[in-house]
């Protein structure tokens, strides 16, 4: 048996990667957009590919003919697939105000316009804008064939309220376009040790980062987490700023479990892989993989997940595209135990 | 100095070797520290510590692809966006000449991510900067 890494890929969904993983190599200048796609391909590390518009793209959302085609030109040559393109809902552009609806129509409909001109067949929305946004923009969707999904990010979860309300509005306009992209880092078991390490190294303070670990493990929401976390260190007359680190930690990973993806498992368009770091078997050291890549593998998904490697956040000096890959060999067992016990 | 929390982002928001002391100021070439593009209008330098001073902003201006735009017309910028690649320049008078040889320079720059109301993303990071 010889398993090349494509051929052992999950059967039901595919993989892929977001350029997002490569936040560091980016930010340094020491990748420029075709370099990184050059190495995603060198290391096997599609074949989905997925970035974000307003991060890869000088000039987004005005894509020119001229990179278009040459965006196409090296899909063909690494035989990679555009998977998803991240856009943006900038509603708060201006300081202070909110975008109207009508503004944030004409916001994103350039954004899928250059979805559909670079190939993608995804596009990741995100809910600062309301769902009658997006409901306003299905004819164009329609036009391109493009699905649209909201990234179902820590804190929220399949059930939270502003889940809700678009799942009520999807159910009222019955189209096939509008879903959902999971990203996984709010079914989270608990905070990656090395993310822990990290905060003791920069000396905060250790009763707050113990009062902080104890407030994220609440089931409630990211608001209600800051507030709580704020109310508890209060006695403590903490330096604001260290607060403010460490209640980062309740927007980027939020506990959850594997099952509670089934309820909108049929409007998943695309999936974001999160992940941070690995414990020393290479298995994902805060978020259960083993038990949440069968749930989409038997409840039928076949879009892409994207490897999104966060660890980025506080961890340079780390090849991101080595994380990817274990990310991905990691997700190939699940599936390839998972499949060989159900026969 | 003080300890202050950095963020991925904090040891790459000054890029000392093309920054520069002039008898006139400091130019300091800052690193956008997010993962995406942003308008200049989310944009905002709140803080300057040289030599464990802190300096005042009056005066200050950010210049982008060739224009400057003082602190208070940043936020009305909502079509500029600093690409993630680019620098900006920070340049801000000073009253005084300061001295010849290396300075320790600290920035704060908060950022205001569009699509996430209400989030302030505070990044602080220092350099060591040489004066002409």
């Amino acid at each position: 048996m010889t398993a090349t890494p494509t051929s052992a890929a999950p059967k039901g969904f595919k993989l892929g990667s977001t350029l997002y993983s490569f936040t560091n190599e980016w930010h340094e200048r020491r990748y420029g957009f075709e370099d990184l796609i050059a190495e995603v391909a060198r290391r096997q590390l599609g074949p989905g590919l997925e970035i974000i518009g307003f991060s890869s793209i000088r000039g987004f959302p005005n894509v020119s003919d001229d990179f278009a085609a040459r965006f196409k030109d090296l899909m063909a040559k690494y035989q990679l697939t555009p998977s998803c393109l991240s856009i943006n809902a900038d509603m708060a552009i201006r300081r202070g105000t909110m975008m109207s609806v009508d503004e944030a129509v004409a916001y994103h409909a350039p954004q899928i316009e250059a979805a559909a001109k670079l190939g993608f067949p995804v596009v990741r929305c995100q809910f600062a804008a309301p769902v009658e946004v997006i409901i306003r923009l299905l004819p164009l969707l329609e036009k391109h064939g493009i699905k649209i999904g909201p990234e179902v990010h820590a804190p929220l979860n399949p059930s939270s309220p502003p889940v809700m309300a678009w799942r009520e509005a999807y159910a009222k306009a019955n189209s096939p376009l509008l879903g959902f992209v999971p990203d996984f880092g709010c079914c989270a078991s608990r905070l990656p040790a090395t993310y822990i390490a990290n905060l003791r190294r920069q000396e905060l303070p250790e009763d707050l980062i113990q009062l902080a670990l104890e407030v994220w493990q609440l089931p409630k929401d990211a608001g209600w987490k800051r507030q709580e976390f704020a109310r508890r260190v209060g006695p403590l007359n903490a330096d604001p700023a260290d607060v403010s680190a460490l209640a980062v930690m309740f927007n980027i990973l939020s506990p959850g479990t594997a099952e509670m993806w089934k309820e909108i498992m049929p409007q998943v368009v695309h999936v974001h892989g999160k992940f941070y770091d690995f414990d020393e078997e290479g298995n994902e050291a805060s978020i259960d993989y083993g038990s949440i890549l069968p749930v989409f593998h038997d409840g039928g998904f076949t879009g892409f997940m994207s490897s999104e490697w966060e660890g980025h956040l506080y961890m340079r000096n780390v090849d991101a595209f080595d994380m990817v890959a274990k990310h991905q060999a990691q997700a190939r067992r699940i599936i390839a135990k998972h499949t060989g016990q159900a026969g | 100095m003080a300890r202050f929390f950095k963020n991925a982002f904090s040891d790459y928001l000054i890029t000392p070797e093309d920054s520069r002391i002039t008898p006139e100021g400091l130019v300091l070439d800052l690193r956008l520290p997010w993962y995406r593009s942003l308008p200049l209008s989310v944009v905002m330098p709140t803080q300057l510590v040289v030599d464990g001073e802190t300096l005042s902003l009056e005066g200050a201006t950010v210049e982008y692809e060739g224009k400057r735009y003082t602190l208070a017309e940043l936020p009305n910028q909502v079509d500029t966006f600093w690409f993630i690649q680019d620098s900006v320049l920070l340049h801000v008078p000073t009253p005084q000449r300061l001295g010849g040889g290396k300075h320790h320079v600290l920035v704060t720059l908060n950022l205001y991510p569009p699509y996430i109301p209400m989030l302030t993303h505070v990044t602080r990071g220092d350099a060591q900067v040489k004066a002409a």
